[in-house]
């Protein structure tokens, strides 16, 4: 074997658009002007305390004086459980379906 | 989490995403590769799961909660999210280069620094994969090297034919193995696989078990050591399973930021079964059980979270050698196999050597009363699984009557109220998987522990080429030195 090496590329060409394609994609949602009057939606992993940090939001908009309504976690069910895939391609119906102006996801990565 | 942000966005509703701060790198990752980038990360400051509901409670009401109302109103475009410029994703190559394209030149120390300076290899030196040796790999398949095996994530890389030629090559496998290395590709790429869920935090591994007649050409290793590093086939065919994880599917660990595994654990070794002994007990052998004929050579890959230690069985019968066994098994799985039921999936692997094996056949036990056995015998207190998931993640606690009565799971999980009551540890018999391999003249087994759904055992046939003597007895020529 030589000493002298002419080497390929080990990686595979990735299928990730450019960036300006994402940008453009991401930007259909908007956010809301304010909360009142909005329902809220929670997401949940079941897992690093989600359930209390909800339970904050509800509690802080609260103290802001807003009037928000809210669809609790369990309407999503575990969206990293059982039937995962499932659960997550749920949620746009979910959301539809009890009104859903904005989602907290929570928690992890 | 963030493909539930994304499916929301896709569906014109702003979703945030609540995150800690240890997966804060790994969710701006992953919403890059998921086009979520414009997703709100909202980060809690530390483990929650570790901090004392005092400082838990101040965090969430003065670090936390202010940035989600902020990003769930006008101050959402000011947020944090993932927009940063990230260059363990994207090839430090300026262009994608085409598949024969020279990327680099020099000697093998040059080679190995640069591979190691662009992220491209295991931490072990490489063999350079030159065109030369690529295309060696290349004519051991009927397949063109641009034939697309699968997209894989979470960087979604294309995995073809050429590029696990390569990764081949650079894991110190032989060219014959290459009809191998495809299906090992393949089985990675199958979605049933769940690759994307790789670099949890378990840092679960890829298990390689090859089953069927060319463990015996290609010289594979499946009686003393089976699992130890020392023959090619096993070796390098476990280093190349691990280097696909981190070149095709892109799974990085620092400076990278999409693997996640707490620890992980080191060394692959490809697992054969030892196919005379098998065959000689009269048990199927595992291809059988995986559904393919005995005349074919099967590669399954499955995840492996843990391994148990040596589990010694005396006496000459079946019941004999299950008291250690099944004591064993259930001490390797820990409470963590409260995941058999949350995902509905447990693919545990018993590996018995043939001395322990034929104890069984020859006491009457086809594989599946070893599985209906261990399926009733391996048992855990009922507490454990309920208190285990507050310790992974502080969630939200569960109730086996409450699964019960929900209908999730069997009524034999509440049979009482007693929580130190004993209760099946693996969700059913079917999915206990036995492989014979190891020292014929050693009385041990070994459990390895898959991760529920992720890492399931998926297998693929190795599909051989039509003049496959013509290229092996080539091959062994060259080895011998006779070319």
């Amino acid at each position: 074997m030589s000493d002298f090496f002419e080497v390929v590329w080990p990686l595979g060409r990735t299928r990730t658009p450019q960036r300006q394609e994402q940008s453009a994609e991401v930007k259909a949602a908007k956010a809301l002007d304010g909360l009142n009057g909005a329902t809220i939606g929670f997401a949940y992993d079941y897992a690093f305390r989600g359930d209390e940090m909800f339970e904050a939001v509800k509690a802080a908009v609260r103290e802001r004086g807003e009037n928000a309504s809210y669809v609790d976690y369990e309407v999503f069910d575990n969206i990293h459980g059982l039937h995962e895939s499932e659960t997550v391609a749920a949620i746009p119906g979910l959301l539809a379906k009890h009104r859903v102006d904005t989602l907290v996801v929570g928690v992890g990565a | 989490m963030l493909r539930a942000c994304k499916v929301a966005e896709d569906a014109g509703v702003p979703a945030v995403a609540i995150v800690a701060t240890g997966f804060m790198a790994q969710a701006k990752a992953i919403a890059k590769l998921i086009h979520a980038t414009a997703v709100p990360l909202c980060e809690y400051p530390g483990v929650p799961a570790l901090d004392p509901d005092d400082i838990f409670t101040v965090k969430v009401r003065e670090k936390l909660v202010p940035q989600i109302l902020q990003a769930l109103t006008a101050g959402r475009d000011e947020a944090e999210v993932a927009d940063e410029p990230d260059a363990a994703l994207d090839p430090a190559t300026p262009a994608v280069p085409a598949q024969r394209d020279i990327v680099f030149r020099g000697s093998l120390e040059a080679v190995q620094n640069e591979f190691e300076r662009q992220g491209w290899m295991d931490g072990l030196p490489v063999v350079p994969p030159t065109l030369e040796q690529v295309d060696r790999f290349l004519e051991f398949t009927d397949r063109p090297a641009d034939e697309l095996l699968g997209v894989v994530p979470p960087q979604d890389r294309e995995a073809t034919v050429w590029n696990v030629a390569v990764n081949g090559v650079m894991a110190g496998c032989r060219p014959e193995y290459m009809p191998i290395l495809i299906a090992i590709a393949e089985c990675i790429a199958d979605p049933n696989f769940r690759i994307q869920d790789a670099g949890a935090t378990p840092g679960w591994e890829p298990l390689v078990i090859v089953s069927g007649p060319l463990t015996t050409d290609l010289d594979f290793n499946s009686t003393v050591g089976a699992m130890r590093l020392g023959r090619r086939a096993n070796s390098t065919l476990g280093r190349f399973t691990r280097m696909f994880f981190r070149n095709i599917a892109g799974l990085v660990i620092p400076p990278g930021d999409t693997d996640k595994g707490t620890f992980g654990s080191g060394m692959h070794v490809a697992l054969a079964e030892n196919d005379a002994a098998v065959h000689e007990m009269g048990w199927p052998s595992f291809r059988e059980d995986r559904g393919f004929s005995a005349a074919d050579t099967v590669v399954t890959v499955q995840s492996c979270l843990a391994v148990s230690a040596p589990i010694y069985s005396g006496g000459n019968t079946g019941l004999q050698c299950m008291e250690t066994i099944v004591k064993i098994m259930g001490d390797v799985q820990t409470p963590w196999a409260f995941n058999g039921l949350w995902f509905d999936q447990w693919h545990p692997l018993v590996v018995m050597s043939p001395a322990v094996a034929d104890v069984f056949a020859k006491d009457g036990w086809t594989k599946d009363d070893v599985r209906r056995y261990l399926y009733e015998n391996v048992k855990i207190e009922a507490h454990w699984f309920e208190r285990y998931p507050w310790h992974i993640g502080g969630g939200k606690p569960f109730t086996l009557a409450g699964w019960v009565a929900e209908g999730r799971i069997g009524p034999e999980y509440a049979l009482s109220d007693d929580p130190g009551r004993l209760i099946p540890m693996m969700p059913r018999a079917e999915t206990i998987n036995v492989v014979v391999a190891g020292d014929p003249g050693r009385n041990q087994s070994k459990v390895y522990v898959n991760n529920h759904e992720q890492g399931a055992p998926t297998s693929r046939r190795v599909d051989l080429p039509g003049n496959w003597q013509e290229l092996l007895g080539r091959e062994r020529g060259r080895w011998a030195g006779t070319e």
